[in-house]
């Protein structure tokens, strides 16, 4: 989380870098939108303090009615200073497609569209004595209001309106976004940039295409106006090349995750992964643990040792950032109470062992016993014992191999060895054929 | 469970926190529409006696009684969108759990927009393609359903509204605009009187939308999940008298598409305070126990409504997510807790 606030507080240099931060989250995970509006008061207060770039913010309400983030945000800054909030709520929500606003003419069903505005205007006037100020009845006010729907803006209830509604090149916002930008930079030394905090782009993903909106992005970086951009992504509803869109565009990704499902101590209500990619182009990882709480959200460090399933995740994304993994002892042993590492004398005996079916010569021929006579009848005494011994290279006994085990000799042959014992006698040498015999690595 | 515990457990705390968005989420396996009905009986149901002037004294009752559930509810004017059921189907089975609706509906208290019986009327679907011949296919349309037509007159005259608008979910709201008209025709003179109790926001119970089924409106529009998104956004955006925002209750059928697409459901899970998923039992059908419900809040209204709200709630904490086995009932239906007593509690 700190290097998320940290970031609102980097400069967007002209034309070149601006900071995008995408809180994605999906259907199954609880705390998405808490999460994004928790990082949108952090940059709220940021802004405030004048410890960004930005002087002001922009809020492009989609998916929550303005008025509940207006409540949220006010609430957070508190009253350590009564001035002016430097805030502007554009209100995507309450007719995104224009139905209020602009209504088109259909003669063919005997109803003008004046009748039907000045029909749904009057209703509204009724029922809503707030919004009834703004709605005109007049042809003329009629025709001024629709003219400032053209222009995407519409003075209601304090938030100005957006539609999209035959709104390709989302002009609409542009000119909604650049109105309330120079309204909020009004006082701003020159050069001052904007924050944009857009509650959920699936929702703008919903009524606009995919290469609309990210063209709409492009022109928010290369405006010049905007320092910051802060996004909620609900990533199970688009496709994966949307996605993938997305993240590349964005300086930090902040993934937020359910809690492990074997959490011994579970009280944490999800986890976030925090990716950010510096200026510089340095990726830094981060992961917290937060908790859902009445007043907001509270994050705090994963403090348990990490489990198996998190340490191959881990390295997975390590992997694919392209990061050394962390170290190999690490990342395949469990915590266990016995000892599955080897001590070294273990490693160098377990080296030597030569197997079976490996080339065990170097240059001499190859012998593995097949429960034949061997060409050479030297094989054959061990094999009258019942007891075949093999020792590559050379033709030693089991019994040869005791005597020397029994005289206290440390066999330095230099390679290990495999003793093979048959069942028993009635056998007939063929049962113990090599079914590998024929292989050859 | 008891049945106060139930409607804790649905955030049916006195009336749902302004603006805010319930879907109920079923499947083929297991319809969700008991739900509705709960929802519409609950919010509906108007203990006028528990009213009480709030002197200190009194507050203190409303605490300790509170959790009951009752104190604090107050009748909610509730605007009934019905694209899968007729007012009768409603009417009976309202009747069984103890609500009239025919009677709420004289009063005022519930507005039926009926988006069966003249389904182009709403819709506005056939004029857009072909204007002429759909005049006619909704005239006779209108002939052959005027059984419909009649029932619905309890909701004052019928709508004559036809849609002039391009798409289907505008005609939805040029009905619910005419029916809400009425709502206010009927209480034009206390409009003066409701401005003033502006600040007290339990002196009206507030509104709320109930769509029984979102496929309709959905399948007018082609599938266009946006079209109803917007819809809903812009039924939350309404105002009752006492200045708050409706609230909103739909039925959304969760079947996934066919090729993995995400439906109408998976989008407006993003969007709703609070998801009642109703899942058939894993293990199959049994005698007494008819499905599960999953019930999650997804956004921090209900924790809201309960801080500043209604005293004596403050110190529950919601759980996020709880997880119900219901029984349906002649009368209504039963949650209980899973691995519970048998018959439940």
């Amino acid at each position: 989380m700190e290097n998320v606030v940290r970031s609102f507080k980097d400069k967007a240099l002209e034309n070149d870098y601006f900071n995008v931060v995408i809180v994605r989250d999906s259907a199954e995970v609880l705390g998405g939108p808490q999460v994004c509006q928790h990082i949108s008061q952090e940059l709220l207060s940021v802004v405030k303090k004048e410890r960004a770039q930005a002087r002001g913010t922009v809020l492009l309400a989609l998916e929550r009615a303005p008025e509940e983030y207006s409540h949220h945000l006010n609430q957070s800054s508190g009253s350590e200073t009564e001035g002016l909030e430097p805030l502007q709520v554009l209100d995507c929500f309450s007719d995104p497609l224009g139905w209020q606003t602009s209504p088109e003419p259909d003669s063919s069903l005997g109803r003008t569209p004046k009748d039907e505005t000045n029909d749904v205007s009057s209703v509204r006037a009724r029922n809503q004595s707030q919004r009834a100020a703004e709605v005109g009845s007049s042809g003329q006010e009629d025709a001024s209001r629709r003219m400032s729907s053209a222009l995407g803006k519409l003075q209601r209830g304090g938030y100005s309106k957006v539609h999209f509604e035959n709104d390709e090149s989302l002009e609409g916002l542009k000119v909604g976004i650049q109105n309330a930008g120079e309204a909020l930079l009004k006082d701003a030394v020159e050069g001052g940039r904007l924050a944009l905090v857009i509650d959920s782009m699936s929702t703008l993903l919903q009524y606009c295409a995919t290469s609309k909106v990210l063209a709409f992005l492009e022109w928010l970086r290369w405006s010049g106006r905007i320092s910051t951009v802060l996004t909620l992504l609900h990533a199970d509803l688009h496709d994966a090349r949307t996605n993938a869109a997305f993240e590349r565009l964005a300086s930090t990704v902040v993934d937020v995750q359910a809690p492990p499902l074997l959490d011994e101590r579970g009280s944490a209500d999800g986890r976030i992964h925090v990716r950010h990619k510096t200026k510089k182009g340095k990726v830094r990882h981060e992961r917290e643990q937060f908790w859902l709480e009445t007043s907001g959200v509270r994050f705090g460090p994963i403090e348990r040792t990490a489990s198996v399933a998190e340490l191959v995740a881990e390295k997975s994304t390590s992997m694919q950032s392209g990061r050394a993994p962390p170290s190999a002892k690490t990342a395949t042993t469990p915590e266990v109470p016995f000892n599955l590492e080897l001590s070294e004398a273990e490693k160098q005996s377990r080296a030597r062992v030569v197997l079976p079916y490996e080339h065990q010569g170097d240059g001499h021929e190859v012998k593995i016993y097949d429960g034949r006579p061997a060409l050479s009848g030297v094989q054959a005494r061990g094999k009258r014992d019942g007891r075949i011994g093999y020792e590559s290279g050379d033709e030693s006994t089991v019994a040869a191999h005791n005597d020397k085990l029994k005289n206290g000799e440390v066999i330095e042959s230099g390679q290990g060895h495999i003793l093979y014992m048959r069942d028993s006698d009635e056998e007939p040498p063929d049962s113990d054929e090599d079914p590998d015999d024929d292989l050859d690595i | 469970m008891a049945a106060d515990a139930m409607d804790t457990a649905l955030g049916l705390l006195g009336h749902l926190p302004e603006g805010s968005l319930v879907i109920i989420k079923d499947s083929l396996a297991a319809s969700g529409s008991f739900l509705l009905h709960h929802y519409i009986s609950r919010l509906l149901a108007a203990p006028k006696a528990e009213k009480q002037t709030p002197t200190s004294i009194d507050v203190r009752t409303e605490k300790s009684t509170a959790f009951d559930g009752r104190v604090g509810k107050v009748p909610c004017k509730v605007c009934l969108v019905a694209f899968d059921q007729k007012f009768s189907h409603f009417a009976n089975v309202g009747r069984k759990q103890g609500v009239n609706l025919v009677a709420n509906a004289e009063e005022g208290a519930l507005r039926f927009v009926d988006g069966i019986s003249k389904p182009f009327e709403w819709g506005g679907v056939l004029p857009r393609s072909t204007p002429c011949g759909a005049v006619e296919t909704s005239e006779s349309l209108e002939s052959f359903l005027e059984g419909g037509l009649q029932e619905l007159s309890i909701t004052g005259e019928p709508q004559s509204v036809r849609s002039a608008s391009p798409s289907a979910p505008q005609g939805v709201v040029k009905q619910i605009e005419t029916s809400l008209g009425a709502v206010s025709d009927l209480s034009d003179q206390s409009e003066a009187e409701a401005k003033q109790n502006k600040r007290a926001p339990l002196a009206d119970g507030g509104l709320a939308i109930v769509f029984d089924d979102l496929g309709g409106p959905e399948a007018a529009c082609q599938g266009s999940a946006h079209e109803v998104l917007a819809l809903l956004n812009w039924c939350r955006t309404l105002r009752s008298q006492n200045g708050e925002r409706a609230s909103v209750v739909a039925l959304v059928h969760g079947n996934d598409m066919p090729d993995g697409e995400k439906g109408l459901a998976s989008i407006m899970e993003h969007s709703a305070d609070l998801i009642l998923q109703v899942e058939p039992l894993s293990t199959g059908a049994a005698a007494d126990i008819h499905g599960q419900l999953l019930i999650t809040q997804r956004t921090n209204k209900w924790m809201d409504h309960l801080r500043k709200g209604i005293g004596g709630f403050e110190a529950t904490k919601l759980p996020r997510q709880q997880k119900f086995q219901f029984r349906l009932l002649e009368t209504g239906v039963k949650l209980l807790h899973i691995g519970g007593s048998k018959g439940g509690a």
